[in-house]
């Protein structure tokens, strides 16, 4: 089953400010999202809001064409950032419950992923380590055969084998499945390897979107002999993101190479961590040059 | 920018009797022990009753030359009956209605349970049904079997209890369970907002003003009966009966004139007249007026409907409160 998630001009206001503002998204059928900002850039607040949880005060979200509204649609899984669940009940009353409370459910599938996890069916849930539960919620999401499943940051309490085989579940299922995947993430390595398409969301708005390796291979990280910024006129001032001086050397970041390069100038690839490190700067420290959103 | 029209088809709005009942299933994993408990408590209170019976039978013959009477233990196990049956139920409501809701608000449960393909509605009312279902019938059997047990008894047991006043009206009956609903459905809903210490708190206080301002309404909710005795007889009788019979309940007293309408002897000029002569001279009848047992019953209904209405209103707040707010 294929599904796309739109979001169309969606905004959250809380007393304290907007948590989400003007934000328009879609993620594709069977493509592996990430959604990536610092802490409160709204990244949870979408996902609550795409999975029902949360109203929206501006926009809309769509599966498959259906406006969702304080309800999550059948054919997605959530897991939420502090994976709750009840902790006081063994792993098998709430593979059982879950069970209960799905129309469909796949329990061979969830068995094989508790198992695989190494978690014993008769453990209490709040004995859990911190990897072992997420996987358990992992395994209660997947266990639904949803067709999109939207995690919130799911990586951030495991090691980096659970990573591994988190990671690596979650590509068997959307390859034997055709599984659409939003995930949230600080962990930008587990993005480059996992992921199709980026998502930076910043003070509530997309800043930057697009596929991985499309991103990666426009940005470009030019270093020169000290300079100053006003004498940088070769640049294109649309593509430059970042500038960055010091007594030896500048750096420029570029979202798009330029047609060629000045004497003492070079050019080379931009990796993920220094494309969205330099975007996330860019916003919070005056001085540096932020192209708008991709 | 502009979008094309889209169609909302949420929340769900078919739901079939299959998925009413697995989540009815799942509420019953979650909540069974609070209301096992609640249900071994009103079981205790049926052994309670049982127990009275059994001692109070002795007392059949009271009052009859030559016949022995015992009334204990069983006026004691009545006392603690009637005390159990106005103090248990509200308490149960608090608590039961507290841990359906807050435990979930405090660990966020609610949001597993609600991405689980069921909707707000459906979660909430099976978790209200499976809980407070239940334990409203069997305190409504308990106080059933109570009133049918007071009703039964011998006069020397009805001596033991008024039951168209507090404590006895709010042990009898309807009253209980509806005072268990109010005080579950308070919590329940505040719970929803404030967690559960806040439900708990919530629930006292709302059961506490159900069960004063339930015996503050008792007498106004029914009609008085209202009885013209001639002064002179009044004077006269020395045996200090009440009107009505030992049955009645909210006596109130005064003088009437000749046309039965009220007088105010306190603005009576007696002149050298001692208080009976001036009485005889001036007024007609002593009136009083009395709510007779055979209001009871209304009373109930009554007192009943407005808690049962209460309860109502709660559950729908919080229904609405799950409804609209962010999880």
């Amino acid at each position: 089953m294929t599904i796309q998630l739109e979001v169309r001009g969606a905004g959250k206001h809380h007393p304290s400010g907007w948590a989400l503002r003007d934000c328009d998204l879609t993620v594709d059928p069977s493509t592996v999202t990430a959604l990536i900002g610092p802490n409160g850039a709204g990244k949870s607040t979408l996902m609550a809001a795409a999975a029902g949880l949360t109203s929206l005060t501006t926009g809309e979200i769509l599966v498959n064409g259906r406006r969702v509204v304080r309800a999550m649609p059948p054919e997605l899984g959530y897991l939420a950032q502090d994976t709750p669940l009840y902790r006081r009940w063994r792993v098998a009353d709430m593979v059982d419950q879950t069970a209960d409370l799905n129309t469909r459910w796949d329990a061979p599938h969830a068995a094989r992923l508790i198992d695989e996890a190494g978690i014993d069916p008769d453990t209490r849930v709040g004995t859990l380590s911190g990897g072992q539960r997420t996987r358990l919620a992992l395994a209660l999401v997947l266990g639904k055969r949803p067709a999109l499943v939207l995690l919130d940051e799911p990586l951030a309490d495991l090691d980096p084998l659970a990573r591994l085989q988190v990671q690596q579940t979650l590509m068997t299922e959307v390859a034997t499945t055709g599984m659409t995947v939003l995930m949230s993430s600080h962990i930008l390595g587990d993005v480059q390897d996992t992921c199709d398409d980026l998502v930076l969301l910043q003070d509530g708005r997309v800043t930057l979107r697009g596929p991985v390796d499309v991103l990666i291979s426009r940005h470009r990280l030019l270093t020169g002999p000290p300079a100053d910024p006003a004498a940088l006129g070769w640049l294109k001032a649309p593509d430059v993101v970042e500038i960055r001086s010091s007594l030896r050397q500048t750096t420029v970041l570029v979202s798009a190479p330029p047609p060629g390069l000045p004497a003492g100038w070079t050019d080379q690839p931009a990796t993920l961590d220094e494309i969205v490190i330099a975007r996330l700067r860019a916003t919070t420290q005056p001085g540096h040059t932020q192209e708008g959103a991709a | 920018m502009t979008y094309p029209q889209v169609e909302e088809v949420t929340p769900p709005v078919s739901e079939n009797r299959s998925s009413r009942s697995r989540m009815r299933r799942a509420a019953w994993r979650q909540h069974r022990a609070w209301v096992l408990g609640s249900l071994g408590l009103a079981g205790a209170g049926a052994v309670l009753l049982v127990l009275v019976l059994v001692f109070s039978s002795s007392c059949v013959q009271w009052g009859e030359p030559g016949a022995s009477c015992r009334t204990e233990p069983g006026y004691t196990l009545w006392k603690l009956l009637v005390a159990a049956m106005t103090v248990v139920p509200p308490l149960v409501g608090v608590i039961l209605g507290a841990v359906t809701f807050g435990p979930d608000v405090e660990h966020r449960t609610q949001v597993y349970a609600l991405t689980q393909g069921v909707s707000r509605m459906q979660w909430w009312a099976a978790k209200v049904a499976v809980t407070a279902a239940p334990v409203f019938l069997a305190v409504l059997a308990l106080g059933t079997g109570t009133l049918l047990y007071v009703d039964s008894a011998d006069e020397s047991v009805r001596d033991w209890l008024g039951r168209l006043t507090t404590p006895g009206f709010d042990a009898l009956g309807i009253v209980p369970a509806a005072h268990f609903l109010v005080a579950y459905a308070a919590a329940a809903t505040a719970a929803l907002m404030w967690r559960t210490v806040g439900g708990i708190v919530a629930g006292l206080l709302i059961s506490g003003l159900a069960l004063i301002g339930g015996s503050f309404l008792q007498p106004l909710v029914v009609p008085h009966d209202r009885v013209l005795v001639p002064v002179e007889a009044w004077l006269a009788d020395e045996t200090g009966e009440l009107a009505g019979g030992i049955d009645t309940a909210y006596h109130s007293s005064g003088f009437a004139g000749s046309d039965g309408k009220d007088i105010d002897v306190s603005s009576l000029n007696c002149g050298g007249l001692d208080w009976s002569e001036c009485l005889i001279a001036n007024v007609t009848y002593r009136a009083e007026s009395y709510v007779s047992d055979s209001r009871y019953l209304p009373m109930m209904a009554v007192i009943g409907g407005i808690n049962l209405v209460v309860s109502g209103a709660f559950l729908g707040l919080g229904a609405l409160t799950l409804r609209r707010r962010d999880l």
